[in-house]
């Protein structure tokens, strides 16, 4: 059975695109045969953010429309061989995406073997973003530490709770996981962000990682690379962490402690 | 929302009825109209859809022109409201504007239990079902801040879900509704009314959540969010949770908008709310 699972936030710009880009990679580096799906129909990015923007040729909603088949639109990644994109459009308008066609591309995705389904939802509360989430079986609740995007992910778990299909059909509700990403341990500790206890606090859904605040991302993105795969950085190790605990396996939290720098740190600069 | 219960055909049974009469309640929103003019209307209409649209597509909607005098264009409404998924059902006006109203295929209709209010009364009771709203008098520790209320109130108006009812609210004989029961926790943006009973919230009270009851409200976890007890005119409801640290807390109308926090001895503790005279008090539960 195929694992549908939706990255979402409400708010936008707080990381959803390079969680799904690095939490699809680290599942499909674990062996797990994984498709990402692009549901930002317009503006879609993901496709930049996995290096594979000159190879799209045929999208999502082309697919939903019947003009081409999920073997014409599925990318494989370049460096996953059991990695896939299916990206967004660029022209269409997102009423293209309907719960009849969205519904078909997944249950055609899961006939195919894929083991998990990651859905980039777009940001809001619209068409795309509740298409992302209406066939979720777990959700990636990316937040960051600051008031307007914890008020927008406690909307957006609203709405996972009541406009599901698991909901509506009232099976057992969508498994709810928060991520913090942009978390800079720093200023929590200046009073400057929220911290993980009041973010834990306010949205009472389980924790499944810390993602630290880190040039490394605009790196990967530049390079159109996922996150995850940049060595020794701090980014790629708390998404590690993050597949690790989605799958079942328990992990201390990393990169949350503030550590006033020595010294020589101070002397020499550097962050 | 009602729905029409089919009944098996069994010709062999005289009784056998192609129909059947059944009651039903309906929820709707209300469209509250602060002016006459089309052009701003339609404006309006239009950037209430686009900030929340998804949300309110495919109610029924009531109309509710009685504040205003100049009769509104009902054609070009009732087009727009369609052309936006929003199902018209009812309107609620008095004189040439009910005819006009009518004129273009809307029923009159009463909004259950609440007394229109004249068009002077304080917004926020646009916020508040159907007990008419008035502000505490300034005699609380708390702030106490109507046009916070008001504010907010216009804010959050275009989501106001309203019960809309031909019974009106009469005291119902016989034993009481059992409460209504929410094993979940209510986020930003949820509103949950429970109808001529208590309501009882295992869970977060998110802010920017409601939870609405005729009887009591109790919640067993932060009420961070709006909690109006005695929604049509209970004097006696009150409001009860293990954390108290609300938005807003409205017993029988009288409303309270807390901006700054609740002083240390309430603040985040269990606590009780109630209505004394027409000044809402406090209680710290325990300790």
């Amino acid at each position: 059975m195929a694992r549908i699972v939706v990255v979402t936030s409400g708010k936008g710009g707080v990381g959803k695109t390079t969680t799904s880009a690095s939490f699809s990679a680290g599942l499909a580096m674990k062996g797990h045969k994984t498709v990402v799906i692009d549901f930002d129909v317009g503006l879609r990015n993901l496709d930049l953010i996995m290096g594979c923007e000159r190879r799209v040729v045929y999208d999502f909603v082309n697919v939903i429309q019947g003009e081409a088949s999920l073997n014409q639109a599925l990318i494989r990644d370049k460096q996953l061989e059991n990695l896939f994109i299916l990206p967004a459009s660029q022209t269409r308008d997102k009423d293209a995406l309907t719960k009849e066609g969205v519904e078909k591309v997944l249950n055609d995705l899961a006939d195919m073997g894929f083991e998990y389904i990651v859905c980039d939802s777009p940001a809001g509360i619209e068409t795309g973003a509740l298409m992302a989430s209406y066939f979720a079986d777990d959700a990636l609740v990316v937040t960051n530490p600051e008031v307007s995007s914890v008020r927008d992910s406690d909307r957006i778990l609203g709405i996972l709770s009541a406009k599901s299909r698991r909901a509506e059909k009232g099976e057992e509700p969508i498994k709810e996981y928060l991520l913090l990403t942009r978390y800079s341990p720093k200023r929590v500790a200046d009073g400057e962000m929220l911290s993980l206890k009041d973010i834990e606090d306010i949205l009472r859904i389980k924790l499944i990682g810390v993602i630290p605040e880190s040039e490394s991302v605009l790196q990967a993105s530049n390079q159109g690379v996922p996150v995850i795969h940049l060595r020794d950085t701090d980014v790629s190790a708390a998404y590690h962490d993050v597949i690790a605990r989605y799958l079942g396996e328990e992990r201390p939290l990393r990169f949350t402690e503030y550590e006033k720098p020595g010294l020589f740190k101070r002397l020499f600069g550097g962050k | 929302m009602g729905q029409s219960k089919v009944s098996n055909p069994a010709p062999s049974r005289k009784t056998a009825q192609a129909l059947d009469f059944k009651s039903a309640t309906l929820y709707a929103i209300r469209v509250v109209l602060h002016e006459a003019d089309s052009g701003s209307l339609l404006d309006a209409l239009a950037q209430r859809m686009k900030d929340a649209g998804a949300f309110f597509e495919n109610e029924p909607v009531v109309v509710d022109a009685s504040r205003i005098e100049e009769v509104v264009d009902w054609p070009a409404l009732v087009d727009a409201l369609r052309k936006h998924s929003l199902h018209p059902v009812g309107v609620v006006a008095e004189g040439a504007q009910l005819e006009a109203a009518v004129a273009a295929g809307l029923p009159a209709v009463e909004l259950g239990g609440a007394p229109v209010r004249p068009p002077a009364s304080p917004t926020p009771e646009q916020e508040v079902p159907p007990a008419a709203v008035t502000p505490e008098k300034p005699a609380g520790s708390v702030e106490s801040s109507p046009a916070a209320g008001a504010s907010e109130a216009a804010s959050d108006a275009g989501q106001t879900k309203r019960e809309v009812s031909d019974v009106p609210a009469a005291p119902a004989p016989g034993p009481a509704p059992a409460a209504m029961v929410i094993n979940r926790p209510l986020r930003s943006g949820q509103r949950v009314y429970a109808r001529n009973t208590d309501l009882i919230v295992v869970g977060v009270v998110s802010r920017g959540a409601e939870v609405i009851a005729d009887g009591n409200i109790h919640v067993y976890g932060p009420l961070r969010g709006k909690a109006m007890a005695g929604a049509r005119g209970d004097t006696s409801a009150r409001i009860f949770t293990t954390q108290l640290d609300p938005e807003l807390v409205a017993i029988a109308g009288v409303y309270r908008v807390i901006e700054t926090g609740l002083e240390d001895r309430l603040q985040n503790r269990a606590a009780i709310v109630r209505l004394e005279g027409e000044s809402l008090q406090i209680e710290a539960l325990g300790n």
